[in-house]
């Protein structure tokens, strides 16, 4: 980070830039090419079942649920999904943070973990990736769909996130009630002679 | 809290009852009734059996949230000492280190 703004620093302050290039060079340039290296999205080298389990596990402390992306690295619409995170119609809604714990999963050049895709009912194909398979907190499969019932109609080779959104919230865990736990909990403390750790947190 | 080794000395004192701020219908109603202000998260209470709040997660200077710093530390310590009834002077030692040594990993 301080390699990346120093030239800025420097501008800014009107000095001279620093000296000999071959010496800078490698020290600045290595960096940003680091930076700008596409990051993988998908873990080729990881236990697919694990990744899930891990995954179901964590959905299941909060009640929410699993959504798996059976994708790769090399597919563009694949790369294109971190980007559609952040589109404002799947921001009004935290899905990634309070709703979903998102779990990517490597299928390769479907030659990879088509086993584990199997087994949830999903489909991965060519021309339909990434595809998708929604969890509940005990890892049952409450949905699967392809990219391509998420083309974009501009656009088919993305995604839209109108319609990813509208998928998401279809299959999102219905909120739970706070009350039931809470009377229960107070029950349960005056029953055994104990105190409430009454404690709010949220999935993120 | 549900670390294998703190979970069941919690246990002797307290009945845990984790809420999900946003997202449960009714805990921001239930938190307001021991906090006017939203305090972020997380933030917790020690409740008796009837609902009434004996010590909260907001201290003198401020909430402690997940207690990391030696004062929050000692502000949770505090809590523990105000509900003590079943669990040892020892057990509550072994609770307060627990949280130094977590704040040390991270």
């Amino acid at each position: 980070m301080i390699l990346h703004v120093l030239p800025l620093v420097l501008l800014m302050s009107g000095q001279s830039p620093p000296p000999p290039p071959q010496e800078v060079k490698p020290a600045i340039v290595l960096p940003r090419q680091a930076a700008q290296a596409p990051r993988k999205v998908y873990n080729e080298t990881a236990d697919a079942r694990a990744q899930i389990a891990a995954a179901v596990k964590a959905a299941a402390e909060d009640d929410i649920r699993v959504l798996v992306n059976w994708g790769a690295n090399d597919d563009e619409r694949c790369a294109k999904f971190p980007a559609l995170q952040r589109a404002p119609e799947m921001t009004g809604t935290r899905y990634f943070s309070d709703e979903y714990k998102l779990v990517y999963v490597d299928v390769g050049h479907l030659d990879k973990n088509l086993d584990v895709a199997q087994a949830h009912g999903a489909k991965p194909a060519v021309g339909a990736l990434p595809y998708f398979t929604v969890l509940d907190q005990n890892g049952r499969v409450l949905a699967n769909a392809s990219a391509t019932e998420f083309a974009a109609a501009a656009d088919p080779a993305a995604l839209d996130p109108g319609k990813m959104a509208a998928f998401l919230t279809k299959h999102q865990a219905p909120a739970p009630d706070a009350d039931p736990p809470f009377n229960a909990a107070l029950s349960q403390a005056k029953k055994d002679g104990k105190y409430v750790f009454l404690w709010f947190s949220a999935p993120w | 809290m549900a670390s294998k080794d703190v979970a069941p000395v919690l246990a002797k004192e307290f009945v845990n009852l984790k809420l999900d701020f946003d997202r449960a219908k009714g805990a921001k109603e239930i938190e307001k009734r021991y906090i006017e202000k939203e305090q972020g998260l997380p933030w917790f209470a020690f409740l008796d059996g009837d609902g009434n709040a004996l010590i909260h997660s907001t201290g003198p200077k401020g909430n402690v949230g997940f207690p990391a710093q030696p004062d929050e530390i000692a502000y949770f310590r505090t809590m523990l000492e105000k509900v003590q009834k079943h669990l040892t002077d020892a057990e509550i030692a072994f609770l307060v280190k627990s949280l130094e040594e977590a704040n040390k990993k991270t």
